[in-house]
């Protein structure tokens, strides 16, 4: 999908000649990849999901036996089949799956896992061993390793949050953050940070670094902002926030943007205690929010580009505590969501509750693989440069 | 560059030193010797005032189980006070010198645990020893009990030792990384087996667990406790000069100058690390106030935000508000990103924190409004005072002094364009959105 004339249009009334000619011309480059219609849409599930009760393993007794109280039961499931089923607020979730567009991925997780949230949020968000600290995020070496020196090149990773995660920072590119683009664009467009924006010329190399900062945000906002100006979604979403992230995604996806990678997120699954509420309302929050999307994005031919993984920084543990709740665990599941899965359903078997590592879910798949195949299969390029060594791709995963 | 005149060295010393003067302050300072500011910056720390926003929650020798369940579900909330009452010491307290070394040590030896009462109780172990010897602070921070229930130190025991507590001290706390073997961990986690914390939040040696074995650790063979390791640690020159590394990038530049820190990573080795000794010889040498090392610095988000409540004493309505704009700034004390510290620098600025740091000062003193922002006290006076009498240049080119650490003269054409009215207010508002002054 190139640039056909009416963006072309858009852009030279927007640019400068000077700023208009690498755009026009880098967009036909190689420097994009191949790959560069696709778009992957990240959703983090912050404070550990517990994926048990949300991939539920309805006929093991092992289960039941862990959790006396907290264990869902029939009436409280949609079954997929004789051995899993799901939670029932996954209403809509369980369709996508039953039209072939969820693949779930089990016992995901690392070596030497962690149970603190920050540090193995951290993990994932950098892609490091359990015993490595790294400075900057997977994402954010896409963009240092891909989109370094292209126009907007801050928009070709977005997160909607007001502040900008770890997993979006490079070394010399960083994401770009934003709770509203709208917000963004008339912060952007106050004259006096306009007129900032255009100095040029600064010999001091912090404040160099600054303003170029200054400017590239700007750009980017208003590149952004006059880009959804075109398109107007139709699809009601549900009132919560995840649902009014995905619906600025799906604008910006729909409206062709350059964006490639959106992070959005959704907390307050560290369920201690009274989890079946607190977890049944966020997984409602979740499925109807997603559904929503899906639906957004076909309207507007999308889907078939767009590529949604869900995770969380670690499952929970398999036994329930006195508190009607779980604490933290290791492994966990991962969803894909996406119109062009090769292996759609359980991509492989549910976790071995017979075999624990002290009482949780032992790994079978780093989710270092699944960045790797993403990034190869997915968005086109080579993961080793990005993830810092060779991870197995998945196969069978996506086409 | 243009030489860095009087006035801007006195700035540059508070800055980097504390949080910063008002306009005021450093206007009656700038008169008084390098020797004699020096001086009274650590006359002025001398004093240790602990927080004391927390009151132990373990009454008696021992917490039951069920209160420690408690204690960690309240957590949480009581951390925020506690980042909130820090912060307010910070902008209030005499002694800047100590507090700024304090978020120093906090960045180094960084921890989170859920027990907020023991995070106010390493805090306050920083604070005792932040100018001190760093020799009794590590010692002090080997029996920190925060420190040794975030390193797992509970798990390391004779039979089953854990060496994260060791690997970190060495790695991340004194020698830096390729400065010791993998043995040299294994053997020194065994020297710290037993060290744990009791049911009172309190350091207890249970010898039961301890490995009374020899041990050989950086060659030495025998019967090592932690106390010794700590020990072998310090006689290594590398120790010093790891430290050193570090202190010159938080205080001076990030860029290291080896021949500065070969020198003062002598002076700290034979001053028996002496922190306030390393300090002293940073803050004489001219040149910590040549202009390559000054305005350098991307303001850390704590930085800023006291720099901004000491230089107009601004009370907000609700104090919570200081937790949010640490979130979206990207540091919160007491909520490290991980071990190894926050990063600083460059990795302060991305398109986001960028553009609210640049308008933080409309939000607080010109948009009506955002009344969470705006619903402040804020205090001129030590500001107005300076800058009175003024033409609109002049006014301009003051305020450019006052409040940045980099030539901006370039920006005063810029700054008159965009003025609200001919007050200070509008010029120290449009100078402090400039992105010059997120540097110190």
């Amino acid at each position: 999908m190139g640039i056909n004339r009416r963006d072309f249009l858009k852009g030279s009334a927007l640019s400068t000649t000077a700023l208009l000619v690498p755009r026009f011309l880098q967009a036909f480059g190689t420097n994009l990849g191949t790959e560069q219609h696709k778009k992957l849409v990240v959703i983090q599930l912050s404070g550990g999901n517990d994926g048990l009760n949300t991939v539920v393993p309805w006929n093991n007794d092992l289960y039941h036996r862990a959790r006396p109280g907290l264990g869902l039961k029939q009436k409280d499931l949609i079954p997929a089949d004789e051995e899993v089923a799901f939670h029932k607020n996954l209403y809509d979730f369980a369709s996508l799956f039953d039209n072939g567009e969820v693949s779930i991925l089990n016992s995901i997780g690392y070596p030497n896992p962690n149970r603190s949230h920050f540090r193995s949020m951290d993990i994932w968000h950098t892609g490091s061993d359990s015993d490595e600290y790294l400075t900057s995020g997977w994402v954010g070496r896409f963009l240092d390793n891909h989109c370094q020196g292209l126009p907007n090149s801050n928009a070709h990773a977005l997160e909607i949050n007001d502040s900008l995660s770890l997993a979006m920072k490079g070394h010399t590119v960083k994401g770009l953050a934003l709770q509203s683009l709208e917000m963004l664009y008339r912060t952007t467009k106050h004259p006096y940070l306009q007129a900032l924006s255009h100095q040029e010329e600064h010999h001091h190399q912090q404040a160099d670094y600054l303003y170029k900062t200054l400017r590239a945000t700007t750009e980017s906002a208003e590149y952004l902002f006059e880009k959804t100006t075109t398109y107007r979604s139709r699809v009601e979403y549900p009132d919560n926030e995840l649902g009014k992230q995905l619906q600025q995604v799906a604008q910006l996806i729909n409206a062709n943007a350059v964006t490639q990678v959106y992070y959005v997120s959704l907390s307050g699954f560290d369920t201690h205690a009274g989890q079946k509420w607190m977890q049944g309302r966020l997984l409602k929050q979740y499925s109807e929010a997603v559904s929503a999307f899906v639906d957004d994005l076909k309207m507007g031919n999308r889907f078939d580009d767009t590529l949604i993984m869900t995770f969380s920084e670690f499952g929970r543990r398999v036994k329930q505590n006195a508190r009607g709740g779980t604490d933290h665990g290791a492994a966990n599941n991962l969803f894909l969501i996406g119109g062009k899965l090769k292996k759609p359903g359980f991509y492989n078997a549910m976790p071995d509750l017979s075999d624990l590592d002290d009482g949780d879910i032992k790994y079978q798949i780093d989710f270092r693989q699944v960045y790797a195949t993403l990034i190869e299969k997915w968005l086109g390029h080579e993961s080793s440069l990005i993830l810092n060594k060779e991870f197995d791709l998945l196969k069978e995963l996506i086409s | 560059m243009t030489m860095v005149n009087k006035q801007r060295k006195v700035q540059h010393l508070f800055l980097r030193a504390g949080f910063g003067e008002s306009p005021l302050k450093v206007q009656q300072l700038t008169g008084k010797s390098r020797a004699e500011l020096v001086q009274n910056l650590f006359i002025d720390s001398k004093p240790v005032n602990s927080l004391k926003e927390l009151r132990n929650p373990v009454r008696g020798n021992e917490a039951s189980n069920l209160k420690i369940a408690l204690l960690i579900l309240r957590s949480k909330e009581q951390v925020k006070s506690l980042n909130l009452a820090w912060l307010k010491k910070m902008a209030n307290e005499r002694a800047q010198l100590r507090e700024k070394m304090t978020l120093f040590w906090h960045g180094h030896f960084a921890t989170k645990i859920p027990f907020a009462y023991l995070m106010q109780v390493q805090n306050n172990t920083l604070r005792e020893h932040a100018l001190g010897s760093f020799r009794s602070l590590l010692h002090a921070i080997a029996k920190d009990p925060a420190m040794l229930i975030f390193l797992n130190n509970h798990q390391n025991r004779k039979r089953s030792p854990n060496e994260n507590f060791a690997r970190e001290l060495m790695e991340l706390f004194t020698l830096g990384e390729g400065r010791y073997s993998e043995k040299d961990i294994r053997e020194a986690a065994r020297a710290f087996t037993g060290w744990q914390v009791d049911k009172g939040g309190k350091f207890f040696f249970h010898s039961k667990r301890h490995d009374f074995g020899d041990k050989t650790v950086f060659g030495k063979t025998g019967d090592w406790n932690g106390d010794d390791i700590i020990d072998f640690i310090l006689e290594n020159p590398r120790t010093a000069e790891f430290i050193t590394r570090k202190i010159y990038a938080y205080f001076v530049n990030k860029t290291a100058n080896e021949n500065h820190i070969q020198e003062l990573s002598k002076t700290f080795f034979e001053s028996d690390y002496n922190i306030q000794s390393l300090l002293e010889a940073i803050f004489l040498a001219d040149w910590f106030y040549e202009p390559h090392n000054v305005g350098t610095k991307i303001s850390s988000p704590i930085e800023l935000i006291v720099r901004y409540r000491r230089l107009f004493n601004l009370q907000v309505k609700d104090e919570k508000l200081w937790l949010r704009v640490q979130k979206v700034l990207g540091q919160m004390v007491f909520n490290p990103p991980n071990v190894a510290g926050w990063s600083g620098g460059q990795t302060w600025i991305d398109s986001s924190s960028l553009l609210f740091r640049m308008n933080m000062a409309p939000v607080f003193f010109e948009y009506g409004r955002v009344p969470k922002w705006s619903n402040n006290q804020s205090d001129w006076s030590a500001i107005h005072p300076v800058f009175k009498n003024m033409d609109q240049k002049q006014l301009i080119t003051n305020v450019l002094n006052h409040f940045l650490q980099t030539e901006a003269s370039s920006k005063a054409g810029l700054i008159k364009n965009y003025l609200r009215d001919g007050s200070p207010k509008s010029a120290v508002i449009r100078t402090m959105m400039l992105p010059e002054f997120q540097l110190i």
